[in-house]
């Protein structure tokens, strides 16, 4: 299993997560919707701080991410998270942020990375807040390939992208999921993409998650 | 070396244009307030605290350059760069704190040597001698250790 939250509760004095349990195999992709406010951040934001505000387990391939400082680090080196709110070196080049991250991961391929990169059309050399919103995901979505990433947490990554891209898109997606043996929790709020795109839907509710 | 040092060489590479006239700015008002350090405390002062006043300010610009960096019109400190990397802040601010240590010790102690061997040679050796080189030296490793430091947000 590559992802497990074990009845996941909130204790934080903001919004809450209730008894969220669920399991994610590698090779899915997982929708998640809601309204605003619901929860699907705050189940991202469960993920991705560094401090554990909540009781339960989240696993990632069978690690307790939240086991101690190091291994939340190290579950890091498997997470890429692409959304708005991951800023990278804004003032600097695609490829200038690659040459600093290549040293923080593991794994890093230099040549996945200027692969991807052109793959997906995004400027090499033009820096990063000259980028539009969907190549900036994109440049995102190329970080985590070049560092092997497990688990994509896509927050609203597809709002951004041309219609034609966005075809593209999930078809290099699913290439990720099955070569790399990674999964994907996509946060959007279109409908059809939920529908049609993922493997398993989830609808988050005032801090609830129920599948269909 | 570890992932964070090559880190940095990498990132300092990327701002070098940008830190060339601090550098060089800071080196020169550090050799100007050691100059200054030759004369000896008891005649006179005002202008050594005007120096370590001007010190204090590259030494605070310096660090800043090197821990945050310019975006949309606003300094981001670089710990809220490694939000959602696999890095441990602390390990980023032992790099820089190393730095501010090893610069300020060497500072303070060649401070103190030409200060108290000017005012021995003059015969004007006064106990300020020693404490204005330390509080000078304080007042300079305080305005760059509050640019290091790890933001309450990040903690």
């Amino acid at each position: 299993m590559l992802l497990e939250f074990k009845n996941v509760e909130g204790i934080s004095e903001e919004f809450n997560l209730h008894h969220v349990s669920y399991e994610l195999e590698a090779g899915y992709i997982m929708g998640l919707a809601g309204k605003n406010g619901a929860g699907k951040s705050t189940m991202l934001r469960y993920i991705l701080g560094r401090d554990k505000i909540y009781e339960g387990n989240i696993l990632l391939s069978g690690i307790d991410i939240h086991a101690n400082k190091q291994a939340h680090i190290d579950a890091m080196q498997d997470i890429c998270y692409a959304s708005d709110d991951n800023e990278f070196f804004m003032s600097f080049s695609a490829v200038e942020n690659g040459h600093m991250l290549k040293h923080l991961y593991r794994n890093w391929s230099d040549e996945v990375f200027r692969d991807m990169l052109s793959e997906m059309n995004v400027p090499a050399y033009l820096e990063l807040h000259k980028l539009s919103r969907g190549q900036y995901f994109k440049f995102q979505i190329a970080v985590g390939c070049a560092h092997d990433a497990k688990l994509y947490l896509l927050d609203e990554v597809t709002g951004g992208m041309d219609p034609i891209f966005r075809k593209d898109f999930f078809k290099i997606m699913h290439r990720i999921i099955g070569a790399e043996e990674a999964s994907i929790i996509l946060v959007t709020h279109i409908q059809e993409e939920i529908d049609i795109k993922v493997d398993f839907k989830g609808i988050m509710e005032k801090g609830v998650l129920s599948y269909e | 070396m570890n992932s964070i040092n090559k880190f940095d060489i990498e990132f300092l590479a990327t701002i070098d244009k940008e830190l060339i006239y601090i550098k060089m700015l800071r080196k020169i008002f550090k050799y100007v307030a050691i100059a200054l350090m030759l004369i000896p405390m008891k005649v006179s002062w005002g202008g050594l605290a005007f120096m370590s006043w001007m010190v204090m300010m590259f030494e605070a610009g310096y660090f800043r350059k090197i821990t945050f960096v310019r975006e949309k019109e606003k300094n981001i400190s670089i710990y809220e760069k490694f939000k959602y990397l696999p890095v441990d802040f602390i390990d980023f601010y032992n790099l820089r704190k190393t730095e501010l240590d090893r610069e300020n010790i060497r500072y303070l102690l060649i401070c103190l040597l030409v200060q108290n061997a000017s005012a021995i040679f003059f015969n004007m050796w006064t106990l300020a001698s020693v404490y204005i080189p330390v509080l000078a030296s304080c007042l300079i490793y305080l305005s760059g250790y509050l640019i290091i430091k790890i933001p309450k947000k990040c903690l």
